[in-house]
């Protein structure tokens, strides 16, 4: 990031929450991967629906088992699906926007576009259906539907950008040195869209997220192991019942995640100048 | 005669992020009824905030506009309410924009916005206006006014569109016309229509125009009086061929040296001004030009020069030509 | 003309690869059911009988043009799991879904437009901040989240229990509020923070746009300028956005609505088909829905010529 650009991130100070709300959990999400915290998720280690209390910071579940250790784990749940989904389909989304873009509307440019634009046209949770089905159930079903619908909107803006790039001199000074297409878009286009890569990253991870939710609530996410969206699912039977920790811990964590990352979205947007782009 | 637009002691102050700076210092002047004057200065000066100022349309936070008067007819226009100052707007005075392309909406004809302003500021039924809004078309030249009334301005070329700007503007027979650089984004033979029908506003109905451009020869050849302004301050004010023929400032002296001249006894020397216009936030101290003017020396740089009379003109400057 | 030929070329090769993607995943790449329909101990001869029954053996454009042809004369089979004609679960069930959907769906444009329009207007003021700052928490809340939510604050003793937790007997007007309501507000207040992001920043743009300047020197009111003027302009845009997100709300947001409060619309056929893997179904929602996705698409295209003069020129 350029100079001015991070003098205004810091500037920003609903912006810099967020950073310090996102560290915080993938802090969590490392310890829990490296084995620190959030263990016992999957023991039975207390009795059915205990209230919060010294054993058990957020109570238990109905099966016994620790609010706490599972919310923890499905922080580092969450953080993973979300790594996973933004890191491919960014790249797919600018490798194909960059390529779209490039060739005008040659014949490229109008495939990349009737992919994406079927792609668009079924419902996303319709398509994670179909795709699980496809592949027999098979646990990265998940993370294959969700990047390969979110990439098209990585890819419409990249290749809006490429082509707006396309027509400026120091593109043209290039051809004339005799630098072929390829290398141009790679060493000095897309350098050019990274900091529209950067924003369209946050809010792709906002979107996985939120996704792996309502994917694990409707059975076609997370399988073995626990995330907050199974947390949910769990929950909506319990609260009918009274009993509102396994609600609380996974909503409010989701709550705050979702709010760090939209946060640092909106101010990368507004430090890196690049106008709003929406999902 | 009683000028029919008189400003005095026009400022603009623009406010962001607790940084205050004067975008126009104390300007002041005014125009009689079927003149021209015309407002010159590089762009960035303050040009076009001036008018912006004079309309009322700057408002707070972000701007901070304060004048000993502005009077329109005798009347100050520079402290009315909303409404009052709304229904001045485009039927008392009017401004005509730069850039025809965007000032138009663009997904409403030419006819439907013009009959707009009539409907707004006159008592005429839907079918008089109409007829209102195709008479103003024809008159500033339009020869199928039923055509053009019913064209997008995209469809339109750039003369065009300011021409049916200067109808839109004068539908209502203002006072006085503020032109913002009508002419900057046209050709050669666009701007001599609009030019001329600037000329038939002011004879026809005795309109005052404030004709604002960056270009010396469309001020002389267009207007009585002529007015040189550099970084928010009118540096020189005078009769526009007195001005042109005899600057007294070395800002005026350096722009018209800057015009190129084909004659027939020396090659054609265009001298620039040295230096760079300052940026408004940083602006020298004393006399803005200082730092450029080759005649310069330390009093220039330690309080602004006041205007005085000086060869039919004011000139701000402690060592004028 | 041209336009409205290119137009309708892409519309329908966006129609043929929908559909193809579906047919290759729910029909192709699907579980094979031979051995569901077949007895203990097949011969490789009964195999042979019961997949050529079932279409397997036949040429893979034909089973697709099989495919497209069942969905365009709407002859969708029976489901697995209840033997119910598809067609007919899908008569019952949609206009369910519409009538659930459609206040919310509405509402929640609507509302998000006016916000906007009022952030837009008072752009800066703590009114702006305030819609800005809330469009933000509404974007950060789970559907899910609000509809448990609001389900334990409406719907039971823990809150006011004014409404029904499941159910949908409508039989008037009355009754049609009372099973209508909880969902709708759900979709209201999921909704509501995008709309109103999206629409302000649309808004925000065409307010500052040089002409809107023209506007206000020649004295016209700000009522005038937003309705008028901004709202025109604005137009194209929104209507992307309400087109682009029909099939959206429609088919996610009945999904998890029907789910959850037991409303037999289509998103609980669907979702029922998802857990019971019930392949009929599912081939004939994901290729209709997306088949009519593609028409919404062309539509909002034919419509921007409506809108934005500028567009007929091409």
């Amino acid at each position: 990031m350029t100079g001015t650009a991070w003098q205004r991130l810091r500037d920003n100070g609903p912006g810099i929450a967020g950073l310090c709300i996102v560290l915080v959990f993938a802090l969590v999400a490392v310890c829990a991967w490296s084995g620190l915290l959030g263990q016992g998720w999957a023991q039975v280690t207390g009795g059915r629906w205990e209230s919060a209390g010294p054993d058990h910071w957020f109570g238990t579940n109905l099966l016994g088992q620790d609010i706490l250790a599972r919310t923890l784990q499905g922080a580092a749940n969450a953080i993973e699906t979300g790594l996973i989904v933004t890191v491919f389909s960014i790249f797919l989304g600018a490798a194909l926007g960059a390529l779209s873009g490039w060739s005008g509307r040659g014949w490229p440019d109008e495939l990349v576009l009737w992919i994406a634009g079927v792609l668009d046209s079924i419902p996303f949770y319709l398509f994670a259906a179909a795709v699980a089905y496809a592949l027999q159930g098979h646990e990265w079903s998940m993370h294959v539907a969700m990047i390969v619908t979110f990439w098209t909107t990585t890819a419409r803006i990249v290749r809006g950008e490429v082509m707006r790039i396309k027509s400026r001199e120091f593109v043209e000074a290039a051809r004339a040195m005799g630098l072929n297409g390829f290398t141009i878009v790679l060493r000095h286009v897309l350098p050019n869209t990274l900091h529209i890569l950067v924003v369209q990253a946050t809010i792709t991870f906002v979107a996985a997220i939120k996704t792996e939710v309502i994917l694990s609530f409707l059975g076609l996410g997370v399988k073995d192991g626990v995330s907050w969206g199974l947390m949910l699912a769990e929950s909506s039977q319990e609260v009918l019942a009274g009993h509102f920790g396994n609600f609380l811990a996974a909503s409010i964590s989701l709550f705050l995640l979702l709010m760090g990352f939209n946060l640092l979205a909106d101010a990368l947007q507004d430090a890196l100048d690049t106008g709003k782009v929406i999902r | 005669m009683k000028p029919v637009l008189e400003v005095r002691e026009l400022s603009v102050r623009a406010n962001s992020s607790g940084v205050r700076h004067r975008l126009v210092d104390n300007v002041s002047f005014s125009i009689s009824a079927g003149q021209a004057t015309g407002l010159v200065g590089e762009s960035g000066c303050g040009k076009t905030i001036t008018a912006l100022a004079i309309m009322g349309l700057l408002k707070e936070p972000a701007f901070t506009v304060t004048a000993a008067a502005i009077e329109l007819n005798g009347r100050d226009i520079s402290r009315l309410g909303g409404r009052q100052q709304r229904a001045l707007l485009g039927r008392d005075i009017a401004m005509v924009f730069q850039q025809p392309g965007t000032a138009l909406d663009p997904v409403f004809t030419l006819g439907q916005q013009i009959t707009r302003v009539i409907l707004r500021h006159r008592n005429e039924t839907r079918k008089q206006a109409r007829q209102t809004m195709l008479q103003a078309l024809g008159k500033v030249g339009f020869a199928d006014a039923e055509a053009f009334a019913a064209a997008y301005p995209h469809e339109l070329s750039g003369g065009m569109r300011q021409l049916a700007m200067i109808a839109m503007a004068t539908v209502c027979r203002p006072a006085v016309v503020l032109a913002d650089e009508p002419t900057t984004a046209l050709d050669p033979g666009a701007t001599a229509l609009i030019l001329q029908q600037l000329k038939r506003l002011q004879a026809d109905h005795g309109t005052a125009v404030l004709l604002i451009s960056h270009d010396l020869a469309v001020i002389r050849k267009n207007c009585r009086d002529a007015m040189i302004m550099y970084c928010g301050r009118i540096l020189e004010a005078n009769g526009a061929g007195a001005l042109f023929a005899r600057p007294r400032h070395p800002y005026t002296a350096g722009l018209l040296a800057c015009i190129p001249r084909i004659g027939p006894r020396r090659p054609a020397v265009v001298d620039a001004i040295g230096g760079q216009v300052p940026a408004m936030t940083d602006l020298p101290s004393g006399c803005h030009f200082a730092p450029r003017c080759e005649r310069a020396d330390p009093t220039c740089s330690r309080a602004a020069p006041p205007p005085e009379a000086l060869g039919g003109g004011t000139v701000a400057c402690y060592r004028p030509l | 003309m041209p336009y409205l030929a290119r137009r309708l070329l892409h519309g329908i090769a966006l129609l043929l690869g929908v559909t193809f993607v579906s047919f290759l995943l729910m029909v192709y790449f699907g579980p094979d059911k031979t051995y569901d329909l077949v007895g203990k101990n097949p011969t490789p001869q009964q195999i042979g009988e019961v997949r050529h029954e079932l279409g397997y053996d036949r040429p893979f454009l034909q089973r697709y043009g099989d495919y497209l042809r069942q969905l365009l004369t709407l002859d969708l089979g029976l489901s697995d799991s209840s033997g119910e004609p598809v067609s007919a679960m899908l008569e019952r069930s949609v206009p369910v879904s519409l009538a659930l959907v459609l206040p919310g769906f509405v509402l929640g444009n609507l509302l998000g437009l006016a916000f906007a329009m009022l952030a837009a207007w008072y752009r800066g003021s703590w009114l702006d901040k305030l819609i800005t700052s809330a469009s933000v928490v509404g974007m950060s809340i789970s559907f899910l989240i609000i509809i448990i939510a609001l389900q334990v604050l409406l719907c039971t003793p823990y809150g006011l229990n004014l409404f029904p937790v499941r159910g949908w007997k409508v039989e008037g007007l009355a009754s049609y509020l009372y099973y209508v309501t909880v969902p709708t507000l759900a979709l209201v207040l999921v909704t509501l923070g995008y709309n109103t992001r999206y629409y302000r920043a649309i808004v925000t743009t065409e307010a500052e746009r040089d002409h809107v300047r023209t506007l206000r020197a020649f004295g016209a009111s700000p009522v005038e300028i937003m309705f008028r003027h901004v709202l025109k302009n604005s137009l194209i845009p929104i209507l992307t956005r309400v087109m682009f997100s029909v099939p959206l709300v429609f088919v996610s947001g009945s999904l998890l609505l029907e789910s959850y409060f037991g409303i037999p619309g289509i998103g609980q056929v669907t979702f029922n088909a998802i857990t019971s893997d019930d392949q009929p179904v599912l081939k004939a929602v994901v290729g209709l829905t997306g088949v009519l996705f593609a028409l919404a698409l062309s539509v909002n295209d034919l419509l921007y010529t409506k809108v934005d003069p500028r567009l007929t020129e091409r």
